[in-house]
């Protein structure tokens, strides 16, 4: 049997290490689990490298121990609302025999439509393919053997700032780690969550982190736009300890016992008990209020999510509806305000297909972590395909 | 771009009168009201915005010249407060300082107005020295206060004025009438209405901030041909720059000019270059212009000038109390929270928490880490 595979994330509430078996067919089960409550880390991005780096050191540990496996190189989730994406289109005339499109062909206008002008300072992240086109007509998945005069292919270029990037990358080399691949948060959320059925029907994915909210959109099978944005669970606390006069502790505490993201409480009496923290005293709230101050932001966050989907056109080739993971997805009623922003059902997405440990496979917040071990199996069988055919580069059809 | 809205309220007998008076003489604008504990004061005022504060008693004493019950009556009345700030952008808070309701509830009121985003410009009368150390004591420490809590503190000491009136009282009480009346008419007609050049909420933010300290109004008019001349003249001869003594130690100014139609460029330049050779090279200038068309022949200049709190200070007591206390707030100054239209930039907030110092998330104009509840202007009932 393949050795075991580690994936890391280092998010902005919790750094996880997991450490996992890969079956040959697609199973994926947990033989040991490190987790460590984050710091250094803001909004997905690392601010203070030595205490990140210190975090994972014990998170790595805590994994090692645990599943008896020494760990040497792993899976890297990379977050933050630097990553953006954008669509490229490749377009190259066929010269094969009889106009036959051959695996070169493919291979060639493959990069043609990775070769995406960047922003400065941005590196590429993923490469993603969506639709090849025939002549500029007919949407195909897999041209090998057409006929055609062209062949052109739109490529999903996700890319973030390099500096950022290179951050969370240097935490792991630190521990004198290697690191087999990168691959960003958001993604894997959606290869850990989303069905077969839901990509076919076309479903955004929202993953609600502490730290960032990203969305993948799926249209037509294929990831038509990914995104993020700076904005997560961490500002709903700093915007009801502002609004509440709250510490930051109160603040979470308070949201996780009683936070509601829609406002079922019409009675501005009803009070809820806050324990003294930090040189703030004990105190009672208003309930109202502070599912008040949840529900705008939450509903803000969704709605830019919405506008971005709208601009980039693709609202209207959603069947399936919204699933939301993270850790945003346990808050109560967080489905209601999903739907009315979207107009579309929505559901909660948890990590499918996997098995050993039981903690992360029912909990939306392994979501990311649990993706990693989906990527990794992905890669791992495009390696083996490689090996096999010799002519696919890092570039997947997911 | 949408105008801001503006807000003056008087706060007190002194600044209910005074802002009773400035409503009669300014035409469309900036929405007038007054608040008072004393029913006699807000029956005596014509303005329709009248708010009276503090529970019901059956006397109509007032509060007989206590700060204390002044801010027990204003945190009373927290939530009508607060509906009035609910629409605005900037507010001017005027009152005279000494007694109960003037000192004791603008303090407060500036807190409520804050928690609502608004930007606030308190202007604050001083008592005359023949008042009484009493009201003096009452109002330096009213001072101290409102100068912590509001984003510009403008002050007008009366002493300053008595001299140029001979110690004429009912002239004293026009003039600081009409000098707090026009000082605040220049300021917001220029943000409402300038033509070809103005400085816009953006701008007089800006400026605010980096002054945080105490300024001064003065002003001066002038007619005919040499208008310009004349207005500059008067303005540099106003009792409240002690012979320019005040412009040559100033960190910023701001310049707010109206005229008429026939209002030249020549003159624009004269007044600014008359006031520009009295204030040092390195000052912060903020200049506006205002056309009226129903001015004719006319122009009028109004200055706001930044004062440093050393200068102002009248006894070295005071310059302890105030180290003191910058001293418990950690030394720094207070960041503001400033509600604005969704289009202007936003500007600084209170402690950022989480996200100090770190790149703040912007979507548009907008900075997502302030929050949500703030920009969208909704106001948090406090418990």
């Amino acid at each position: 049997m393949a050795d075991p595979v580690v994936v890391v994330e280092i998010g902005t509430y919790k750094t996880i290490v997991m450490v996992a078996d890969l079956l040959e067919n697609g199973n994926i089960i947990i033989i040991g689990m490190g987790e460590q409550l984050s710091v250094g880390v803001r909004k997905g991005v690392i601010i203070d490298l030595e205490q990140a780096t210190y975090t994972l050191q014990k998170a790595i540990n805590m994994a090692e121990k645990n599943s008896d496996v020494d760990i040497k190189n792993v899976f890297l989730a990379i977050s933050g609302g630097h990553i953006q994406s954008v669509v490229n289109r490749g377009m190259t005339p066929v010269l094969d025999h009889d106009y036959e499109i051959s695996e070169a062909t493919i291979e060639e206008v493959s990069e043609i439509a990775g070769a995406a002008q960047l922003p400065l300072e941005c590196d590429k992240i993923h490469t993603i393919r969506q639709h090849f086109l025939i002549d500029g007509r007919e949407k195909v998945t897999n041209p090998i053997g057409m006929e055609a005069r062209s062949l052109a292919l739109d490529s999903l270029i996700v890319y973030g700032a390099r500096n950022h990037i290179n951050n969370i990358i240097k935490v792991v080399k630190n521990i004198q780690l290697d690191i087999e691949d990168i691959a960003f948060s958001g993604l894997c959320s959606a290869l850990a969550t989303l069905t077969p059925e839901q990509k076919h029907g076309g479903v955004i994915l929202i993953d609600m982190g502490a730290g960032t909210t990203s969305f993948v959109a799926y249209a037509d099978n294929v990831v038509a736009s990914i995104g993020t944005i700076g904005v997560g669970g961490d500002h709903i606390t700093n915007d009801i300890a502002l609004g509440m006069n709250l510490s930051s502790m109160q603040a979470e505490k308070l949201k996780v016992d009683y936070g509601s993201a829609i406002v079922e409480e019409t009675d501005e009496k009803n009070r809820v008990p806050v324990p003294a923290e930090d040189g703030f005293r004990a105190r009672a709230v208003s309930l109202r209020n502070l599912q008040l101050i949840i529900n705008l932001r939450v509903e803000e966050i969704l709605s830019i999510i919405k506008e971005r989907l709208n601009d980039a056109k693709i609202l209207r080739h959603i069947g399936a509806g919204v699933v939301i993971t993270g850790g945003g997805a346990k808050l109560k009623r967080v489905k209601d305000v999903v739907e009315n922003v979207f107009n579309l059902p929505c559901s909660i997405g948890v990590p499918r297909n996997i098995g050993g440990l039981s903690i992360p496979a029912e909990d939306p917040s392994y979501a990311v972590a649990c993706g990693l071990f989906h990527y990794a199996s992905k890669v791992q069988g495009n390696e083996r395909k490689q090996r096999k055919s010799g002519f696919l580069r890092r570039i997947l059809g997911l | 771009m949408l105008a801001p809205k503006i807000a003056v309220v008087g706060v007190g007998g002194a600044g209910c009168r005074i802002v009773d008076s400035m409503a009669l003489m300014t035409q469309a604008g900036p929405f007038f009201t007054v608040i008072s504990t004393d029913m006699k004061t807000l029956t005596a005022c014509k303005i329709s915005s009248r708010m009276r504060i503090g529970e019901k008693t059956d006397s109509f004493l007032g509060i007989a010249g206590d700060p204390l019950k002044g801010a027990e009556a204003a945190n009373f009345s927290r939530n009508e407060i607060k509906n009035l700030f609910s629409d605005v952008d900037i507010a001017f808070l005027v009152a005279g300082l000494g007694g109960g309701t003037g000192s004791g509830a603008t303090p407060v009121i500036i807190d409520i107005a804050r928690e609502c985003g608004v930007m606030t410009i308190a202007v604050v009368v001083m008592p005359f020295p023949f008042e009484g150390e009493s009201k003096e004591g009452i109002a330096r420490k009213a001072f101290e206060k409102i100068k912590k809590k509001a984003d510009v503190v403008v002050r007008i000491p009366n002493s300053r004025l008595a001299d140029a009136t001979e110690g004429r009282l009912k002239e004293t009480m026009t003039a600081v009438t009409e000098l707090i009346s026009k000082g605040i008419c220049g300021i917001w007609k220029t943000i409402a209405k300038s033509t070809f050049l103005g400085f816009d909420f953006d701008d007089l933010q800006a400026i605010v901030r980096d002054t945080h300290g105490v300024c001064t109004f003065a002003f001066g008019e002038g007619s005919g041909k040499e208008k310009a001349e004349i207005a500059g003249q008067a303005l540099m001869e106003s009792p409240m720059l002690e012979n320019g003594a005040v412009l040559q130690n100033t960190s910023a100014i701001i310049i707010s000019l109206i005229g008429g139609p026939d209002l030249t460029v020549s003159e624009v330049e004269k007044v600014i270059s008359i006031i520009s050779n009295k204030v040092p090279v390195q000052t912060k200038k903020l200049t506006g212009v205002v056309m009226d068309e129903n001015w004719r022949n006319r122009l009028m200049v109004m200055l706001m000038v930044a004062e440093d709190a050393g200068n102002v200070v009248d006894d070295g007591e005071v310059l302890e109390e105030v180290k003191e206390e910058q001293k418990s707030v950690g030394g720094k100054p207070f960041s503001r929270l400033i509600g604005v239209q969704a289009n202007l930039d936003l500007i600084s907030m209170m402690e950022k928490g989480r996200f100090k110092n770190i790149e703040p998330t912007y979507w548009g104009e907008s900075n997502l880490d302030v929050p949500t509840f703030i920009r969208k202007k909704i106001v948090i009932k406090s418990d």
